[in-house]
């Protein structure tokens, strides 16, 4: 074929090869295939041969190939939970402070450390089939040597007639944050005023007050806080209230990220 | 003596086979090569810069090719009536090629080849999971379980794809392989076993290095949001009549496009509602982004069918004749179907797709 290829011959050659093509296995029945007429193996024989030769066709066929393929692709995707958490708190940081909004920008690049230091936030909804359940629940964290780890308190009880016999049962709405053996931060959440609050010790490697992202899983927007600086026993405190039941993805903005 | 003279037919049989395959070394390396050009310019383009390169690549694919149709020749099929066999032939040639190419791309641990792959096979392994697995099928916690096999199929192929041997079969029957036994595990894991229990260190082996991958960084993930809505204009604005567009956007939502087909008796206007429910959730934008974009699709349900076919299209308003005084959001979709609706919502895709691309590439 001496002379270049047309808009017509490019997109049935791409739809001939590439978009209609009978997958090697098909699930479905022969009257459910398609019936658009594809191209003649003799015909893209043809095609291909001058787009060995010609730079121009290739160039665009490579073009609309691309689009089209982009365009299947997404017609096949979406995007995971936490996908969307991500683009939300994207779109909320914009009308942050131009200091806030950086360090969350870097805070979000490694997404897995984003997520290591995140706990769920159930908040007078529905968990595991029970009702109004209001509780922290730390199970994406995953236990690493470095970084933070979380731990709930324990209330203990003794049966009566065995002073030996110690049970211990876990308060999940109250969740410390540790490095190492030390308690950096008590989360803990209410579910009469609808609020969680988070109390964080002063530590040689923050230089300034942590952010918190609390981000609605269901709906809503991300609500981004810089937390304050308690006078008296030097550390920080920010308290959410009035929160929609439901459940939360609360971030802790880590101490290496600064 | 009858088993020497059998040894010496194989032999010339084999001798004819090779001389046969050879005269097909033209066809293969037209396609080889426009395939490489087109599909992995990005990690092959100091061979495609290279003519001597790209042809000493070609032809060690081709020489290979050859050898693995040898020992493959049983499972070439030639279906009655569907194209002669030396079209058959050829086609099941390339496609052993095109495995031989993947292979080594994948090998080398070379991003495109384990994306191509992907695409060629995500759907149909899908389906296959989907067939075989045990499930309340229909639910939206048995089509992620479908999804996360099916990318865990893909991902232990790439471990293992050294170990796959193109002289028994092909790639596809391999990744059937490995979702088979990922099916197979599934369906006897105890319930009561907590997930942590049948974790495998190779879990946690090397980070996956193709593109299909959960972990996005922000800025992927903004360029995704920034091209759907890029698409949603301009399938909203170029993509045809609303009710093909509401169709192709409803695929976008589910696995099965029998779902579509079950709304059929739905009238427009509230197939939009459905659409707009389910389209925010296979997003990567909220409703509230999303409704203005759909604002042009929604104002057309209001305006009568005459309206919105336009008087050339005489096929469509013959078609239509007793529908077009009606308001486009009271009608049916059942109205707009042909007699198989799932040809015509195959169809509609693809004329929506023609349509945006024409108008893309044109800009």
């Amino acid at each position: 074929m001496k002379r270049h290829l047309t808009d017509e011959e490019i997109h049935r050659y791409i739809d001939s090869e590439y978009i209609l093509k009978e997958p090697e296995y098909d699930f479905s029945k022969p009257d459910e295939r398609n019936e658009i007429s594809l191209m003649r193996i003799d015909e893209i024989l043809k095609i291909e041969e001058h787009l060995d030769e010609c730079e121009l066709c290739l160039e665009k066929v490579t073009k609309a190939l691309d689009f089209s393929l982009s365009f299947q692709q997404w017609l096949n995707e979406s995007p995971s939970v936490e996908q969307k958490m991500l683009l939300k708190v994207l779109k909320a940081i914009n009308i942050e402070e131009t200091d806030v909004k950086t360090r969350i920008t870097k805070w979000l690049t490694d997404w897995q450390s984003f997520m290591n230091n995140a706990v769920d936030v159930f908040l007078d909804t529905t968990y595991n089939g029970i009702s109004n359940i209001t509780k922290l629940l730390k199970e994406r964290v995953k236990e690493s040597n470095k970084g933070m780890h979380f731990r709930y308190p324990v209330e203990s009880f003794v049966m009566r007639g065995d002073p030996h016999l110690c049970f211990e049962k876990k308060v999940e709405n109250t969740l410390y944050g540790s490095i190492g053996q030390e308690d950096i931060l008590k989360i803990t959440a209410q579910s009469e005023k609808r609020r969680i609050t988070i109390k964080s010790k002063k530590s040689e490697k923050r230089s300034s007050s942590p952010i918190f992202i609390l981000i609605p899983v269901e709906g809503g927007v991300p609500i981004i806080k810089l937390s304050q600086e308690l006078k008296e026993d030097e550390g920080y405190e920010i308290s959410i209230e009035g929160l929609k039941p439901g459940q939360y993805l609360l971030a802790i903005e880590p101490e290496e990220i600064e | 003596m009858a088993h020497e003279q059998l040894i010496d037919d194989v032999k010339n049989i084999h001798t004819d086979y090779m001389r046969l395959s050879g005269e097909q070394n033209p066809f293969l390396t037209t396609r080889l090569k426009t395939r490489i050009k087109l599909r992995f310019k990005n990690d092959l383009i100091d061979k495609i810069t290279n003519k001597k390169k790209l042809e000493k690549t070609v032809s060690k694919n081709i020489s290979r090719t050859r050898d693995v149709s040898w020992s493959r020749i049983k499972s070439l099929m030639c279906e009655e009536g569907q194209q002669d066999i030396m079209e058959a032939y050829r086609s099941w040639l390339f496609s052993i090629s095109l495995d031989i190419l993947l292979l080594n791309m994948i090998i080398k641990h070379k991003e495109s080849g384990m994306n191509e792959l992907y695409r060629l096979y995500n759907l149909p392994i899908k389906s296959y999971i989907a067939k075989n697995l045990f499930g309340k099928k229909g639910t939206e916690f048995f089509a992620s379980r479908c999804h996360d096999l099916m990318m865990e199929t893909f991902q232990r192929f790439e471990r293992y794809a050294g170990n796959f041997n193109p002289y028994k079969g092909s790639l596809f029957s391999y990744l059937i392989s490995v979702a088979d036994h990922l099916i197979k595990d599934e369906t006897t894991r105890p319930e009561t076993l907590t997930p942590d229990f049948n974790e495998h260190d190779e879990d946690e082996a090397a980070p996956v290095f193709w593109a299909v991958s959960s972990d996005l960084s922000p800025d992927q993930l903004q360029e995704k949001n920034a091209k759907e809505r890029f698409l949603l204009e301009q399938i909203i604005l170029e993509g045809g009549y609303p009710w093909q567009i509401l169709v192709v956007l409803l695929t976008k939502t589910t696995d099965d496009r029998t779902d579509i087909t079950r709304l059929s008796d739905l009238s427009i206007s509230n197939l939009f509602l459905e659409m707009k429910n389910a389209f925010s959730k296979s997003s990567f934008h909220e409703e509230d982004e999303l409704n203005p974009i759909f604002k042009p699709l929604e104002k057309s349900l209001c305006l009568p069918l005459k309206e919105i076919i336009p008087s050339k299209d005489h096929r469509s308003r013959t078609v239509m004749e007793g529908q077009l005084d009606k308001t486009l959001g009271e009608l049916p979709l059942k109205v707009f179907f042909g007699k198989d609706p799932l040809k015509t919502i195959r169809d509609w895709n693809h004329r929506v797709l023609k349509r945006v691309r024409k108008k893309v590439l044109e800009s």
